[in-house]
């Protein structure tokens, strides 16, 4: 009986050791539940122990049953020892990349900002299992945790877990979040630069500062109706930006810790004055946004766009499909996408109530990149026949009006050449002074009724973030990515398969084969 | 040191003088060779595509696109194979009856399993030599990185040398040579596939089971980076149980 007793006691309490240690992990915030069986899972093979021990019949099996707890005791030890070693290897290692464009080391800058933390900072990034940008982005992201122990990163894919991907509001993959105490800032798709910026804005509570121009009828953050664009401002504030109004009327300049101008909708053109203190903005590396609605006469902010090579067309844009999706024929919807970061990926509609069209011609100024980004389905028209369209009336008129897609929105940048009074950032590991802007051809479509409409809210949210990524301050040159096509011909190929897979296995075996013979002749 | 030696060229001579290192070897360089062979034709057909298309695929280099998935899927092969290797190495001695031969022999169990275990990495090397073939061959096509070869192959060849040490404690535990080759291939796989469970506990719980996890410490290597704590926890797991097997065959004597 007594032998017995003691195995099964000290099976059973090893059984409960492990139960305990199963449980904790299960149960993880509840985990002292699973402190009971191990303790009692302890009690039992101790007794168990001591117990056979005491009932030892011989001096021989004492022995051997001291030595088997030495035995057992000494492993232990040896495994804590191991595991501490390891971890010091963890918290102190050395780490060499061995890549010849050092692809997956961190750029000195984003170490220096990483180095420089003193809050706590959370990363979460939104991709999917299958894209290929989610190894690229955990690589990144676990180099930087590596650096920082401030920084803690998460990797969530939106099919695997819909509840946080709902709870940080997601649309789409390829969000990712950078987190501190209260404040949030939301990246589309970010390389490292984006990230290390966004790291550093945050550290420092820097908030970027969208300026509202007022004074022309234009729409207003303050207005809660149906066109005004309060919803916007929320949605800008939740995304770490400031929103002002700014009277430039009444300003010597512009303010300079104005990151990006907003333009919503004026109902009257800018004068003279407004208009040489926006170019100069402009030209000292500022941003705009620009909502222009069709029917208004605005040759100054026409000419300002059309410093960045777009253009405005004079008329309205006129949609079947409109009549359907939103109620009215002028109402064009939007599914075309240009190949451009705003609209990257984009596969929501967007409806522009009453929109002018917006044109990109072939040749632009010098330093001007320029890209449609989006446009309108094949059945819209842009009329150009106002008269007639104020009396109810339209026809599609191949001569004058244009033909759908028609284009709505554009985005341009220009470099800038470093000059009198401007600083040069090159030094500081800055680039080369830009400027950019994004031109829609209506604002209601950013009004609070119309905001949380399909993909409203994100296009205009991607075009601020955008425009206001030309003021970041650090610039990480890509590394260059290191491409290595290979073709082979159909002999090379041939090569490929025979001699990995045939000639080296055959040679093997064929040794073998001789070393058998040899053991069979010798005997 | 002389019985370490002594002990290293008889495993050796065993091995290589019955059919069981051919085998091994040839199987495991056919089905490496076919991973070669499919993953460089597909790595190929990405070329293609990139060459015709404007916009190149993420990782269209000869580390990132080649070596990093042929490593991975060597690593699998040699979590299959390497036990057919070592399950012999203490178990057959063991039902052989050899085994009392060795334990009462003027040879410590540390230079016992020393020299079974450095045979066993032998054999393991030449198996990863004649890999070598198929960077150079990429060489031969176009310009792969040495760097990161060098470390994707040091990664696995430290992997299987946990293995390996796995392997020798296993077979000292049984006669049965079946159960001493299952019981190494279950406990690589649990400390290869452990970091899995990572996504289903809390984060601090699944920091943790990641630095127990082979694969996890496998990552950099393959990438091109030589992390000091990843050879550390080769180094340390291969000590551990080495270890054990020692401390296994000492009390197997006791026990007689």
């Amino acid at each position: 009986m007594g032998t017995r007793m003691h195995r099964i006691l000290g099976g059973a309490g090893l059984l409960l050791v492990a139960a305990g240690g199963i449980l904790y992990g299960i149960l993880y915030t509840r985990g002292w539940i699973a402190l009971l069986p191990l303790l009692a899972g302890l009690a039992m093979s101790v007794t168990a122990f001591a117990l056979a021990y005491r009932s030892a019949s011989t001096e021989g099996s004492r022995r051997s049953a001291r030595y088997g707890l030495g035995t057992g005791l000494s492993v232990i030890v040896l495994a804590a020892i191991l595991i501490f070693l390891q971890t010091l290897s963890h918290r102190h290692n050395a780490r060499f990349d061995l890549t010849r464009n050092r692809r997956f080391s961190i750029a000195p800058q984003t170490a220096k900002v990483l180095d420089g933390l003193e809050t706590e900072i959370r990363i979460i990034a939104f991709y999917r299992e299958t894209s290929q940008k989610r190894t690229e982005m955990q690589d990144l992201l676990s180099e930087i945790a590596d650096r920082s122990p401030m920084v803690e990163y998460l990797l969530v894919d939106p099919d695997r877990d819909p509840v946080t991907t709902r709870s940080y509001g997601v649309g789409r993959g390829g969000a990712v979040f950078v987190e501190t105490g209260g404040m949030r800032e939301e990246l589309q798709d970010p390389g490292e630069e984006e990230i290390t910026n966004a790291l550093a804005r945050i550290t420092t509570g820097r908030r970027r500062a969208v300026c509202f121009l007022t004074g022309h009828g234009e729409k207003s953050v303050s207005d809660g109706e149906s066109l005004g664009l309060s919803s916007l401002r929320e949605a800008l504030e939740l995304e770490n930006y400031d929103v002002r109004e700014l009277l430039a009327l009444g300003e010597e300049t512009i303010p300079p810790d104005c990151d990006l101008i907003v333009v919503a909708g004026p109902e009257r053109d800018i004068l003279e004055r407004e208009q040489s203190l926006l170019l100069d903005f402009l030209t000292a590396g500022g941003d705009a946004l620009l909502m222009l609605d069709p029917m208004t006469e605005i040759p100054l902010l026409e000419g300002i766009v059309s410093a960045f090579g777009i253009g405005l067309g004079d008329d309205v844009i006129v949609d079947r499909y409109g009549k359907l999706l939103a109620g009215n024929f002028l109402t064009p919807v939007v599914n075309r996408y240009g190949a451009h970061p705003i609209t990257e990926g984009f596969r929501h509609f967007s409806f522009f109530p009453q929109a002018r069209s917006i044109t990109v011609p072939a040749d632009l100024p010098p330093d001007v990149d320029a890209a449609v980004i989006c446009s309108t389905n094949e059945g819209a028209y842009a009329e150009t026949d106002l008269e007639r369209l104020l009396r109810g009336e339209t026809q599609y008129e191949p001569s004058a009006d244009i033909k759908g897609p028609v284009d709505v929105a554009a985005a341009a940048e220009m470099i800038l050449p470093a000059h009198r009074g401007i600083v040069d950032t090159l030094a500081a590991g800055g680039r080369p002074l830009r400027s950019r802007i994004v031109v829609f051809g209506d604002s209601d479509f950013a009004g609070n009724s119309n905001l949380k409409l399909s993909g409203n809210r994100d296009l205009i949210l991607n075009a601020v973030n955008w425009l206001a990524e030309a003021e970041d301050l650090i610039a990480i040159r890509p590394e260059d990515d290191l491409l290595q096509p290979v073709l082979l011909s159909a002999t090379q190929g041939r090569f490929v398969f025979w001699i990995p897979v045939v000639v080296l296995p055959a040679l093997v075996a064929a040794a073998g084969a001789a070393a058998l013979a040899r053991k069979r002749r010798g005997g | 040191m002389r019985a370490l030696t002594a002990i290293y060229r008889r495993e050796l001579a065993y091995y290589f003088q019955s059919i069981t290192a051919y085998v091994v070897i040839a199987v495991f360089l056919l089905i490496s060779g076919y991973f070669f062979f499919s993953i460089f034709r597909y790595y190929n057909f990405l070329s293609l595509q990139y060459l015709q298309s404007d916009s190149p695929p993420g990782g269209l280099n000869l580390i990132d696109g080649v070596m990093r998935p042929l490593l991975g899927n060597i690593s699998i092969l040699i979590l299959l194979l390497l036990p057919l290797l070592t399950m012999r190495l203490l178990a057959e001695e063991r039902r052989q009856g050899t085994f009392e031969l060795l334990l009462t022999y003027p040879v410590s169990d540390a230079a016992a399993v020393g020299g079974k275990f450095l045979a066993a990495l032998s054999v393991f090397a030449v198996m990863l030599a004649g890999t070598i073939v198929y960077p150079v061959m990429l060489a031969v096509f176009a310009d792969p990185e040495p760097a990161p070869v060098v470390s994707g192959y040091l990664g696995v060849f430290l992997m299987g040398s946990s293995f390996i040490a796995m392997g020798s404690f296993f077979s000292s535990l049984t006669g049965n040579q079946i159960v001493a080759g299952v019981s190494t291939f279950g406990a690589a796989l649990f400390f290869l596939i452990i970091g899995w469970a990572a996504p289903f506990v809390g984060t601090g719980f699944a920091a943790v089971l990641a630095q127990v996890s082979i694969l996890y410490h496998f990552e950099s290597f393959s990438k091109g980076i030589i992390d000091t704590q990843d050879v550390s926890y080769y180094l340390l797991l291969t000590a551990f149980f080495l270890f054990m097997t020692v401390r296994s065959l000492e009390s197997a004597r006791w026990r007689s």
